[in-house]
């Protein structure tokens, strides 16, 4: 570990892996440091991602692909279900990862591109000088380093402290963060091309429970839902352990994943002077689905790319990191983002009732073109009580 | 100022302030007396029912998801352990242990 480099990136999750690939491959100086003493685990993951989003960043292969799934179960309160297929949506759903390969893939290429990896190596405080970050004091092996960066990428993640120590506050609202359960089921009886959302208020308080193939006869089975939910004796846990003894009384769990997923706005600014915040810890994970991998890849590319200039031009300031901020919201990621957030206010706290009828008027649709505005409008076609939340969706189409 | 730790404490600090040509006893009675003065005094002090948080490491599953919701920022997962900042948490605000999808965290008078 030096002294000093172009740039730091705090957490080696695919956020930090692809900042500190893309700000190498400029020729800067790049330190990646990752607390755990392993890349990719604990998995913190449902693992899901759509095959064009992937595609923008790698080629898929198929040493951390789990499964390749054609089509997407939407489930109602009372089983009725709405199929998005694999001809709805162009040929191309999703894969369900394997992160433990996939994030040490995206790493060596961080790696290769010349970036420095530090692992188990901690940060435990920014080093600040006149207001703003100069480095950070970095934990590993019972030794202390400081080292200093012209930029610093926090990609740490839903449990991101770098920012906050920093002075900008990420503290995440109980209410929106979804507290989430899941196990690796095997020998089950599963469609393993199909990802199945059940929704319900009563099995799933503001959230889903999600079954996510990862091979023939194995799936990831989880659940999240809204914080304020949770409490002694109806935690995540609960909820999902009585959801698997009722459904898949005789599976057998291999693994147990547990983790936090923010629902709620992303920071209201996600830069300052010489610090740049991407993926979970920018709280950019989508507010519907909860999907995080691609909204980090994209934010964390970004963030290497604005970061080399910035430090080509030799002005690292909040001013001129600010194009970080601004192009990740204009772009279709920010957008996507404003626009779920309303719809996910809309929906969240929808009784059973409502979800059944809003479920059954989708699964009567034939849907050749899919997409979420049109989606939108069908249901409000078929439930025109949804005029009371008109306010809300308004502004997400 | 519990037991004989605090008698033999008290003597130590009373002897060395005494002359030669006192009596040595003299400063553990004085001391024995000190002691009891205090434990008195000690006694009538405001309860003060403190509420801690504590970890169940046997159900901790560190996933992060009570430290992004702690609005004083006092909890941090160090690699996979949970540490509480006893300085900046309130206790009582209860967010932590509500969000824990496994139920790691307990709130306990001390």
């Amino acid at each position: 570990m030096k002294e000093f480099y172009d740039v730091l990136v705090i957490g080696g999750g695919p956020g930090g892996a692809l900042a500190a690939k893309t700000a190498a491959e400029t020729g800067l100086s790049v330190l990646l440091v990752e607390k755990r003493p392993a890349i990719g685990v604990p998995v913190r993951c449902a693992e899901g991602i759509g095959k064009d989003a992937l595609a923008e960043f790698i080629e898929a292969d198929p040493k951390w692909i789990a499964a390749s799934v054609e089509r997407a179960v939407l489930i109602g309160p009372n089983g009725t279900k709405f199929t998005i297929s694999n001809e709805a949506a162009g040929g191309k759903v999703g894969y369900v990862l394997d992160r433990k390969v996939f994030d040490r893939e995206l790493v060596w290429r961080a790696v290769e591109a010349g970036a420095e990896i530090q692992v188990h190596a901690r940060a435990s405080a920014p080093i600040m000088i006149g207001g703003s970050v100069q480095g950070a004091i970095i934990h590993q092996h019972g030794k202390i380093y400081e080292v200093r960066a012209k930029v610093v990428i926090a990609a740490d993640g839903v449990e991101s402290k770098f920012p906050k120590w920093a002075g900008i506050d990420t503290t995440v609202p109980l209410w929106e963060l979804e507290t989430c359960v899941q196990y690796i089921v095997n020998d089950i009886d599963i469609d393993p091309k199909a990802n199945v959302f059940y929704i319900s208020n009563e099995a799933c308080p503001w959230g889903y429970i999600w079954i996510f193939p990862k091979g023939p006869r194995s799936a990831n089975i989880g659940i999240g839902i809204a914080g304020t939910k949770s409490g002694e004796g109806h935690r995540a846990k609960d909820y999902l352990d009585r959801y698997l003894a009722k459904e898949f009384p005789n599976g057998k769990v291999t693994e147990l994943i547990v983790g936090g997923v923010p629902v709620c706005r992303p920071l209201e600014c996600s830069v300052a002077d010489n610090l740049i915040i991407v993926g979970d810890a920018a709280r950019l994970s989508d507010p519907i689905t909860g999907g995080g991998i691609y909204n980090a890849m994209y934010t964390g590319k970004l963030a290497g790319n604005v970061a080399a200039a910035a430090i080509k031009n030799g002005d690292t300031s909040k001013k001129a990191l600010m194009v970080y901020d601004k192009t990740w919201r204009d772009s279709h990621l920010g957008k996507t983002l404003v626009r779920n957030y309303a719809v996910k206010e809309s929906f969240i706290k929808m009784d059973d009732k409502k979800l059944n009828s809003i479920v059954h008027s989708m699964s009567d649709m034939q849907i050749e073109d899919l997409s979420v505005k049109k989606l939108v409008l069908a249901i409000f076609k078929e439930n025109p009580w949804l005029a009371l939340e008109l306010p809300h969706l308004l502004k997400a189409l | 100022m519990r037991g004989n730790a605090g008698i033999s404490c008290w003597h130590r600090v009373l002897g060395k302030t005494r002359d030669e040509n006192t009596n040595p006893r003299l400063g553990v009675v004085a001391s024995i007396l000190l002691h009891y003065l205090f434990q008195r005094i000690y006694a009538l002090r405001p309860p003060i029912n403190r509420i801690m948080i504590h970890i169940r490491r046997d159900v901790c599953g560190y996933c992060g998801a009570c430290v992004s919701v702690c609005p004083h920022g006092s909890l941090e997962l160090i690699d996979t352990y949970l540490t509480v900042d006893a300085q900046t948490c309130k206790n009582k605000c209860k967010i932590c242990s509500t969000i824990c999808p496994l139920g790691a965290l307990e709130l306990v008078e001390k």
